[in-house]
């Protein structure tokens, strides 16, 4: 009887431990590395399960999305390039239309406060509802994407198996959109191999890494190599009318600051900077190893930080480190047809 | 001896089920109670001429015709007010009024506790919450037209139409009104109190009608100069202000 008793309790602890509010990921579903930060996203209210993951890979990569039916997200992120573009300046969106900036490479979404290139979008749920809705993009309404979905036999059955519902609504599909995005980490770069020393740097790299360290980190922080803040590079004010940063906070000394990428795979997602101007990394290098008067930011030497040649090789060496080859091969984030 | 221990157990298994409910309900309320909230639309401040869309309204301000093609607007945060000053909120509070649906749209306060109220508050806009709390349903939901996708937050407002007084834009308004950062904040609270007390119960559904004059927009404003609005910001927070100024209860039904 006794143990009748302990089964049952045992039965009632499970059941209360299910109530718990789903914070954590299951480890089953989508592994956080050791090695990172606490996400911001955190899944609250978006219950992780396969089902929406592959759901949300399949609205990803199907041009339902766009206004014609000819692109999708992964037209300008594609996996083979870390989720930027095609080593093009500007996204091209329907019909021709060509975009005002450069679409970043998507890694890591899940550490990131705001979206874009200016921060403007504050939540990665309601991230895709920009490149869905912009003319310059894919030029399609939320309402019409609803109506095409639940015209579907295919979306209808999985959105009722991820989510149980019959009518397919906008919050299930941003939700599962949200939960692919979410499931894009790339921690598996000889970087991040070294640091949790499963590999080695070589001298050139390490060289690198310590230039890196001490001139650049104040802006590419971290693991990530981002401290998520906004600078103007001194790249855009004489030729450019995209005010970046100004546009969201009308705050005059942000205009022609944008965001400070991560540098995760920087070596793959060439053109560089927000309007792709500079192709080379090479080139990057030099343009911050040699100033530039324009530059307004005062963690940037107007006359550049003075690599030598053979600085600005190692310093290469070490971003080239930054690669995930794994990544971008990773078969749960490639098209699924 | 084992009876008692079943019985036990039973107790605790069936109490650890109900702990998992969210949402316990500690008021003793009867689901159907509510109360109408009608929103009727006029042009000008005598509340005598009925607000339409697609028609040519005279405006003695601006000294010109005004025509709307659209006016959206959020009531959310609904709270009513007992004799005792206390307030009953009303959860998941967002409702859109639509003036595409006439000169009135209407919609239920649902759940009341059964009981007496004086009064009610409210607000013109969405909470900062929302705004940033990712894919939403309902009045809330992306499709509504009523959300900023670049730069996130909802739309409190929206009010589009035109007039031969705007010289550029090809003589058309547009009023997008929104922002919930402190700064810029075009978020607008209302109380009224009620011409009489209303009873909520299963049996008895009370009605609050409100007058709303959308000609208020211009009552301050020179809509030569102030013909888009499309993002947070002084010009927003103003028109927002007129908005909700022309907003009045103008009778309630027991």
């Amino acid at each position: 009887m006794t143990k009748l008793f302990l089964q049952l309790s045992l039965i009632s602890i499970i059941f209360l431990s299910s109530c718990k509010p789903e914070d954590k990921p299951e480890p089953s579903i989508i592994n956080l590395p050791a090695h990172f930060p606490e996400p911001v996203y955190k899944w609250t209210n978006n219950k992780l399960s396969f089902e929406k993951i592959n759901l949300g890979r399949d609205l990803f990569y199907d041009p339902i999305l766009s206004v014609d039916s000819t692109i999708h997200c992964g037209t300008c992120h594609a996996i083979e390039h870390a989720f930027a573009d095609h080593n093009t300046a500007l996204s091209f969106g329907v019909k021709g239309r060509v975009g005002k900036r450069n679409s970043p490479g998507l890694a890591n979404l899940i550490w990131y406060k705001n979206f874009n290139w200016d921060g403007g979008v504050l939540n990665l749920e309601t991230q895709p509802v920009a490149p869905i809705e912009l003319h310059f993009e894919m030029a399609e309404t939320i309402s019409n994407v609803l109506k095409k979905l639940n015209n579907s036999t295919k979306y209808k059955q999985a959105f009722k198996t991820a989510f149980g519902s019959n009518e397919i609504s906008s919050a299930d599909m941003l939700k599962s959109l949200a939960q692919f995005m979410s499931s894009m980490i790339s921690s598996n770069s000889k970087y991040d191999k070294y640091l949790r020393g499963e590999a080695m740097l070589n001298n050139f790299e390490m060289e690198g890494l310590e230039l890196f360290k001490a001139n650049c980190s104040s802006c590419h922080a971290g693991v990530l190599q981002t401290n998520f803040g906004f600078a103007n590079n001194g790249l855009t004010e004489k030729k450019d009318s995209d005010f970046g940063r100004y546009l969201i906070t009308l705050n005059e000394e942000d205009k022609w600051k944008f965001r400070i990428p991560s540098l995760r795979n920087v070596a793959i997602t060439y053109p560089y900077m927000h309007d792709g101007s500079i192709f080379s990394l090479k080139t990057v290098i030099k343009l911050y190893s040699n100033g530039n008067n324009e530059i307004k930011d005062s963690r940037i030497p107007q006359d550049g930080f003075k690599f030598t040649a053979a600085q600005q090789d190692a310093l290469y060496n070490f971003l080239i480190t930054l690669t995930d080859f794994e990544f971008m091969s990773n078969p749960d984030l490639a098209p699924p047809f | 001896m084992q009876k008692i221990l079943a019985f036990a157990c039973a107790i605790i298994i069936a109490s650890t089920f109900t702990s998992c409910k969210k949402d316990e309900k500690n008021n003793n309320s009867n689901t159907v109670n509510a109360m109408e909230f009608k929103a009727d639309h006029y042009w000008g401040n005598t509340y005598t001429t009925g607000f339409t869309l697609n028609k040519n309204y005279y405006h003695m301000k601006v000294g010109d015709s005004i025509q709307f093609s659209m006016l959206k607007y959020y009531i959310t945060n609904v709270e009513l007010e007992k004799l005792d000053g206390t307030f009953w909120k009303e959860t998941e509070s967002y409702h859109l009024i639509d003036a595409n649906k006439g000169q009135l749209d209407k919609f239920d306060i649902k759940n009341i506790p059964s009981g007496e109220y004086k009064g009610i508050k409210f607000k013109i806009g969405v909470d900062s919450t929302r705004n940033v709390s990712g894919a939403q349903t309902g009045a809330l939901a992306v499709e509504n037209g009523m959300f900023w996708s670049w730069n996130t937050g909802y739309i409190f407002v929206r009010a589009e139409g035109s007039s031969p007084k705007i010289k550029d834009n090809n003589g058309n308004f547009v009023y997008h009104l929104g922002g919930f950062k402190q700064s810029n904040n075009a978020v607008r609270e209302l109380s009224f109190d009620f011409d009489n007390i209303l009873t909520v119960s299963s049996s008895a559904k009370p009605s609050m009608h409100f007058k709303v004059n959308v000609a208020r927009f211009w009552h301050d404003t020179d809509i030569e100069k102030v013909f888009k609005v499309h993002m947070p910001g002084e010009n927003a927070q103003k028109l927002a202000d007129l908005f909700s100024e022309g907003i009045i209860l103008d009778h309630t039904h027991r």
